[in-house]
């Protein structure tokens, strides 16, 4: 069965956000969907959007690969991104990276034997201020990462806790200002 | 303190205006936004301004792009044709993917009817109907909370059609990116929203004549876009009464690093670093050596007076062989190596290239991040310095768009400041700095 | 027409005109890798890059002048890629400044930076772009020297990390192969495929450094893929058929015409030793440009396999190599007292014009109803008016009743320019512009400018804003239709073509100012149908563009080999037969008492049926001239692989005569030529710019009309070439398409093996089953023979039973 089969409506919904003879702009929303669901797009989902979008699986294959978020490989449940960028490198983002794949054994690529963790280096999340940054999945970033928070993290996930019900001990050391003061 | 223009936070006269809610609960709600003067703007603009009024407006502001290249808005906008009978787009670019930039997030997240407000003056001016916001894929939260802002502004008729009984239509879409820094850069943008690769395209055709789906187009960042509410809210004199000659108004400076209170702040264009640095993100946690003044693709500058007193304009950092870029400051400590710093800067440009042209794929993501690998490794040769000064030479504005310049700046700064460090990296075979583990 | 300066050469140039054409216009290089004639300029590899000056006009509209009162020149603060820079008025370019000489010598370090620099075994070698470049703009003394034991030397590079390494030997198709290492990112590949003929099957994969080319559509489509390797700056896509067969240099290169189809592109034939090894484009900028198909390119395995050296007689049944003087005593023998009108003289399809010639002057002198050439339909196609090619890309609405990308592929890629809207561009000096900056990538199709009509479902369906599928053996309705709807009257019905789709066609058609229609073989087989377009074209005013399934028809028909009675090459008839390059039908041969072929190569029906064959040569070979389907007259030039003692058909047809004891027309070559231009006045001495020739002619039309259900589908790949494994595994087994309710009623089950047989041969074809087909439809490829006819057919499924 094709993935996009019982998804009429969303795809309805997505081809509303383009002109309607720009149909194949609506490829990074199709990709995404399927990196979502299910952790990677594989051949067979490049063809299929392609189909749907009226192009050649080349070109939906020219366009995945452009981005770093669409993976071709499959991911673990929990797809762990380690902003590598100068300011998380500065804040020990190196530290994190080494600790994640000591505590996982897995490298890039790699997904761990019971499924749940990879890993991946990622470019500056746009939190630098709030150095060193991960983000699982696409939620909303983990900041101001240390050894303890990286544990509790990977403990939490483990024990099956959503994300935002997990509690990251201790906070930045420092002060953190967003708000025009 | 009171007199001539506002160039510091300090002046009694400025007001916070872009992050004015950032931060406050609820903030991201349009019952929140109505409350503290919301849409107002819009109304005003849509009911008594012509587009040509509102150019003229942001044209008098002297707003210049907040995106990186400082283009006057205003002249950017009046570029679009008139009358053309064709759908014009605006574009909002939240990409934000330069390292030590984070402004644009905020706004997003935690004002997002802001931006949709800009959007709306935005395309009124340039008689677009129809606009997106292209938001980095990684922001998350800022997706989420502007999704459900323009939902709530279309179903109670902030957004669609007929706004503010003008008879002006506007729709809003976003469209997430999916990890590629390129994507900022405005046409590249457009390819990658039209769902193509995002490569950058050729100039001219220029957005304003042939743009996103071959149809005119302006694109502006979010912090211009969102500058503009105001402008059209407290009038052109009032922002130009902020910074100097040529750079106007307020302006979202970040700082990151080992500051005590490292992120964004809104103060007058021209603010001193030492202000920004010292009184506002209350000085360092540690010795600092370097600045990187406007994010990650500007010079760094030495920490030191002669940098600290430098009003962060376009103008003053020119002058001093930099950029204001983004406004991030970025703080270097003493105990950071800066080859490494660079390497990872150079690095991070080479993973980003968009591999169109020559010099940038093979020149920046090639060779110049192993050279600078090599010489962080300890494995330099003498001869590399110059070596690497000749690539620079073949690469800087040699290339299809400007993201290998950004790769070639940060080095050439580097090399200016410190070279003293390059340079010992290649006669002692090794990083001369002690590298403990961050972590103890 | 701005005037601008080059160097020290002052020019002018049209309107629009990129500054890299403006170089060469004046003279000057400028290295470029990226550019390509008929592609979007993209300003990618940075090669091109010059010193460009430019004056500016104040505030009062006047040029800021300098003390001496001249214009003055403002310096653009970089240097400037030449391919995307406009030419202005008064600019100044600067190509042999320093600053250019190193940034030349710069980019082509960074080009060379990951190349293998494997040229010793690369099939590019000799005729590389990067080559050629490097060596005139690389290794730059000034820059790029080392000192090594005292040995001063110019480097090529200062790289001196490990190479990216990547896939090598990445097949592409059986005609192509990839190597991903050579390739240099310049993207013509990939623009080829999305700008030409449309089909996106080739991109890059990944990005920055990273990035290689890459296509999930493997094997690639055949049908246009060749191109890629013409236009390859470097050897990073090759032509398989010529994988490693010679060193460019060792080439023989012959610029000729291909006879594979009525377009006449420019080929070159590259042979070596007597083998013809490689074809390519050769640039004809009012033809196919700088583009050939991939049965043009690939599709010629058969000419150098198998070849007949001698001739053959049947003794005992068998034939046996004989000498040519026997050949001639039994020639004679055999001939002593015939009858004039019993003669047969056929001709192939891929005939020259002077073999027309003298054919036709031998059956006129001989008096024999027995004439012809194969697959001459049954209208002729000289009746109708010809336009020229590029005519086509002035039109505003273009009708097509065919399938153009198989029966004339170089025509479907001027259509795909006319969808882009795309004008024929300026001629510089140099020649076509490398980077004509009126191209864009991605440029929009406009397809409200296009109908297409076939009775299956063409390339060219998915570009037209209206497109209809009829079933066969309904193209006379539908012109009837379509024709009725334009001059006012009410139309009969079209199956499968609804009524206000034609009226959509003809709404367009009278609303354009200038209209194109476009037929195939299948028209041209419905007399009546062609009948109407003829009459329509004179009628409404239209440009006629008709795509014979016989590559010389037009030419052929001219000089006299037109035969309205009965089908020369196809009825039975002639007593004593001479056909010259191809095996007539069995049928034909059967009825014969004296069966004489001149062939290049045997096939079984020739084996069994031939009493006597010759060897000849291929279109390859030959010298002489073709009209082609806009009345060109093209020039054929011999490539020295024929067998020595192959002939061609003016020899073929004197060595006949002389055995019936009669003169020819011609003995050889030159003398036909004469003949033929005494008597028809071709323009051969003109420049093939504007050499048409283009008789008013009113042919009758030949009775009969098809009667079968299989209809035979042109396509660009000719039965011969078959004869190469490698066009058989790209092709696969010929397809038999039917609707699945057709297939349902015949019990043919989809992905069935079945044998097809009809009188063009048989054909072990797989079942497809196509519902865009209309109900009752059956289609098999024609692979040259009887393209756009329906014939009578019989199946027969393995199993043994008759379907
Ligand atoms: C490589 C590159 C990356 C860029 N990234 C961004 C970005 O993330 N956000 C942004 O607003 N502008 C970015 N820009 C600048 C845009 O191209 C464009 O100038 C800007 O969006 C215009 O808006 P403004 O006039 O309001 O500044 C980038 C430019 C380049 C060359
Ligand atoms: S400089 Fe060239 S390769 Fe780099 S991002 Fe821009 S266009 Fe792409
Ligand atoms: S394969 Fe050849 S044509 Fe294609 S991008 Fe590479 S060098 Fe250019
Ligand atoms: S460097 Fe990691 S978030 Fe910016
Ligand atoms: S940049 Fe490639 S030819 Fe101009």
């Amino acid at each position: 069965m094709g993935f996009f089969d019982d998804k009429q409506d969303w795809l309805e919904i997505v081809f509303r956000n383009y002109p309607p003879e720009n149909r194949r702009a609506a490829v990074m929303p199709l990709l995404r969907k399927v990196q979502q669901e299910e952790g990677h797009v594989s051949p067979e989902r490049i063809r299929e959007i392609a189909e749907i979008l009226g192009t050649t699986a080349t070109e939906v294959r020219g366009v995945m690969s452009f981005y770093s978020y669409y993976q071709a490989v499959p991911t673990g449940k929990y797809h762990l991104q380690v902003c590598a960028t100068l300011s998380c490198k500065l804040a020990g983002a190196e530290e994190l990276w080494d600790t994640l794949r000591a505590e996982l054994g897995v490298g890039p690529g790699e997904v761990t034997p019971d499924g749940l963790f990879s890993i991946q280096k990622v470019e500056c999340l746009g939190s630098c201020h709030t150095a060193p940054v991960v983000q699982v999945n696409d939620e909303p970033y983990l900041e101001c990462m240390n050894r303890e928070r990286l544990r509790a993290l990977l403990e939490g996930l483990r024990a099956g806790k959503p994300l935002e019900e997990i509690e990251l001990p201790g906070d930045c050391g420092h002060e953190v200002r967003k708000e025009g003061a | 303190m009171s007199e001539g223009f506002i160039v510091s936070g300090h002046d009694p006269r400025f007001e916070r205006t872009l992050y004015a809610h950032v931060g406050r609960p609820d903030a991201h709600t349009l019952d929140y936004y109505l409350g503290h003067g919301g849409y107002e703007a819009a109304r005003k603009a849509l009911a008594s301004m012509t587009p040509d009024e509102v150019i003229e407006e942001v044209k008098r502001s002297g707003l210049r792009g907040r995106g990186g290249a400082g283009f006057p808005t205003g002249l950017k906008w009046s570029f679009m044709p008139k009358d053309d009978g064709q759908q014009h787009y605006i574009i909002m670019n939240a990409d934000e993917s330069e390292p030590g930039s984070f402004k644009d997030r905020y706004i997003l997240e935690d004002d997002p009817h802001q931006a949709i407000e800009g959007m709306i003056l935005a395309g009124y001016a340039i008689r677009a109907t129809k606009g997106y916001i292209y938001i980095r894929g990684e922001y998350r939260r800022a997706y989420d909370r502007l999704v459900a802002a323009i939902e709530e502004a279309y179903a109670r008729g902030y957004l669609g059609k007929n706004l503010f009984g003008s008879g002006f239509d506007f729709d809003l879409y976003v469209h997430r990116g999916a990890g590629a820094y390129i994507c900022g850069e405005e046409t590249a943008l457009m390819n990658s929203l039209e769902g193509l690769r995002a490569n950058p395209r050729l100039k001219p055709p220029f957005p304003a004549q042939k743009g996103l789906f071959g149809k005119p187009t302006t694109i502006n960042n979010v912090e211009t876009i969102a500058s503009v509410v105001h402008i059209v809210a407290r009038g052109s004199d009032w922002f130009a009464q902020m910074g100097y000659d040529k750079s106007k108004g307020m302006k979202l400076y970040q700082v990151s690093g080992p500051a005590v209170r490292p992120g964004v702040y809104e103060l007058p264009m021209g603010t001193t670093f030492r202000e920004l640095i010292y009184d506002w993100a209350g000085g360092v946690r540690e010795p600092i050596k370097a600045l990187i003044p406007g994010g990650s693709s500007t010079p760094m500058l030495p920490f030191n007076d002669d940098t600290l007193d430098t009003p962060m304009d376009y103008e003053h950092l020119a002058e001093k062989g930099s950029m204001l870029g983004t406004g991030g400051v970025i703080l270097i400590p003493e105990r950071a190596c800066v080859v490494d710093v660079i390497w990872n800067l150079v690095r991070f440009y080479g993973h980003e290239s968009c591999g169109k042209c020559t010099p940038c794929r093979e020149g920046v993501a090639g060779w110049l991040v192993k050279l600078l690998g090599q010489i962080e490794r300890g494995r330099g040769k003498p001869g590399d310095l110059e070596l690497i000064e000749d690539l620079l030479d073949n690469i800087e504005g040699k290339s299809f768009c400007p993201l290998a310049d950004a790769a070639v700046w940060p080095v050439r700064g580097a090399l200016r400041h410190f070279r003293h460090e390059f340079e010992r990296h290649i006669e002692e075979g090794r990083c001369p700095l002690e590298k403990k583990g961050f972590w103890g | 027409m701005p005037k601008l300066r080059i160097n020290d050469r002052e020019i002018e140039v049209p309107e629009g005109t990129s500054v890299l054409d403006a170089i060469f216009h004046a003279g000057y290089d400028v290295p470029y890798f990226c550019s390509e004639r008929h592609l979007s300029p993209i300003g990618a590899c940075r090669m091109c890059l010059v010193k460009v000056g430019a004056p500016r006009k104040g505030k009062d509209g006047d040029w800021i002048r300098d003390e001496a009162g001249n214009p003055q020149i403002f310096w653009f603060p970089k240097l400037m890629a030449a391919c995307t820079t406009r030419a202005t008025e008064g600019m100044v370019v600067d190509t042999l400044a320093d600053e250019v000489r190193k940034a030349q010598a710069g980019m082509v370090e960074f080009h060379l930076e990951n190349h293998p620099l494997d040229c010793p075994t690369c099939d590019k070698g000799g005729a590389c772009e990067l080559q050629d470049r490097s060596y005139e703009y690389g290794l730059f003394e000034k820059y790029y020297t080392q000192t090594q034991n005292g040995l001063k030397t110019v480097l090529y590079s200062r790289f001196e990390f490990t190479k990216r390494h990547a896939d090598k030997h990445h097949k592409l198709s059986e005609f192509v192969v990839l190597d991903r290492e050579r390739c240099i990112h310049c993207k013509r590949c990939v623009r080829y495929f999305e700008e030409i003929p449309g089909e996106e099957v080739l991109d890059f994969i990944e990005r920055g450094n990273h990035t290689f080319i890459g296509s999930e559509e493997i094997p690639l489509p055949a049908g246009f893929s060749g191109n890629i390797t013409d236009i390859c700056p470097v050897g990073a896509l090759l032509d398989l058929t010529a994988r490693f067969r010679a060193r460019n240099w060792e080439f023989e290169k012959t610029p000729t015409v291909d006879m594979n189809d009525a377009f006449g592109a420019a080929i070159w034939v590259d042979s070596r030793s007597g083998r013809i090894e490689r074809i390519r484009a050769r640039e004809h900028p009012e033809t196919n440009q700088i583009w050939i198909s991939d049965a043009a390119r690939f599709g010629h395995g058969w000419a150098s396999r198998d070849r007949l050296t001698e001739p053959l007689l049947r003794k005992d049944g068998e034939l046996v190599p004989v000498s040519l003087a026997e050949a001639e005593a039994f020639l004679a023998e055999r001939l002593s007292g015939a009858k004039g009108e019993e003669v047969g003289l056929l001709l192939a399809a891929d005939a020259t014009l002077e073999e027309g010639y003298a054919f036709a002057e031998a059956a006129r002198a001989l008096k024999t109803p027995h004439f012809g050439f194969e697959n001459a339909t049954r209208y002729p196609v000289a009746n109708l008016p010809a336009a020229r090619y590029e005519e086509l890309l002035e039109a505003e609405f273009a009708l097509v009743i065919g399938d153009p990308a198989e029966e004339m592929p170089n025509l479907y890629l001027r259509l795909q320019e006319f969808l882009k809207g795309v004008t024929p561009a300026p001629r510089y000096y140099h020649g076509t512009p490398i980077a004509d900056l009126r191209l864009e990538e991605h440029m929009p199709r406009r397809r409200e400018r296009l109908a297409v009509f076939a009775p299956y479902p063409t390339r060219l369906h998915r570009f037209a804003g209206v497109a209809g599928v009829y079933p066969p053996g309904s193209v006379g309705a539908l012109v009837g239709a379509l024709f009725a709807i334009l001059n006012g009257k009410r139309p009969e019905p079209v199956p499968g073509v609804p009524e206000a789709e034609l009226r959509r066609v003809a709404e367009r058609f009278l609303a354009a100012k200038t209209r194109a229609v476009v037929v195939g073989a299948e028209v041209l087989e419905a007399p009546a149908a062609a009948q109407a377009v003829a009459d329509l074209a004179r009628a409404k005013g239209a440009l006629v563009f008709a795509m014979p399934p016989a590559a010389g028809a037009r030419g052929l028909e001219a000089v006299g080999l037109w035969n309205p009675k009965g089908r020369g090459w196809e009825e039975p008839g002639a007593g004593l037969l001479l056909a010259f390059g191809a095996t007539p039908p069995e049928r034909v041969l059967a009825a014969a008492r004296l069966r004489v072929l001149a062939l290049s190569h045997l096939d079984p029906r020739a084996r069994a049926q031939a009493d006597l064959v010759l060897p000849a040569k291929t279109f390859y070979e030959k010298r002489g001239y073709t009209v082609n389907a806009e009345g060109r007259v093209l020039e054929l030039r011999p490539a020295p692989t024929a067998p020595l003692g192959a002939m061609d058909g003016i020899e073929a047809l004197a060595f006949w005569l002389r055995g019936m004891g009669r003169k020819p027309p011609a003995g050889h070559y030159r003398e036909a030529r004469e003949r033929l231009h005494e008597r028809h006045k071709l323009p051969l001495d003109l420049p093939e710019e504007v050499a048409f020739w283009r008789p008013k002619l009113r042919l009758a039309a030949r009775p009969g009309e098809d009667k079968g259900e299989l209809f035979l589908a042109p396509t660009m790949w000719r039965a011969r070439m078959l004869a190469d494994p490698r066009v058989r595994a790209a092709l696969g087994p010929p397809r038999l398409r039917a609707h699945p309710e057709t297939a349902r009623r015949l019990g043919l089950d989809p992905g069935a093996t079945v044998e097809v047989e009809t009188g063009y041969g048989r054909w072990e074809a797989r079942v497809e089953l196509d519902p865009a087909l209309a109900e009752g439809a059956l289609v098999l490829p024609a692979w040259g023979r009887g393209a756009g006819r329906r014939v009578a057919y019989r199946l027969r499924v393995p199993a043994g039973g008759e379907a």
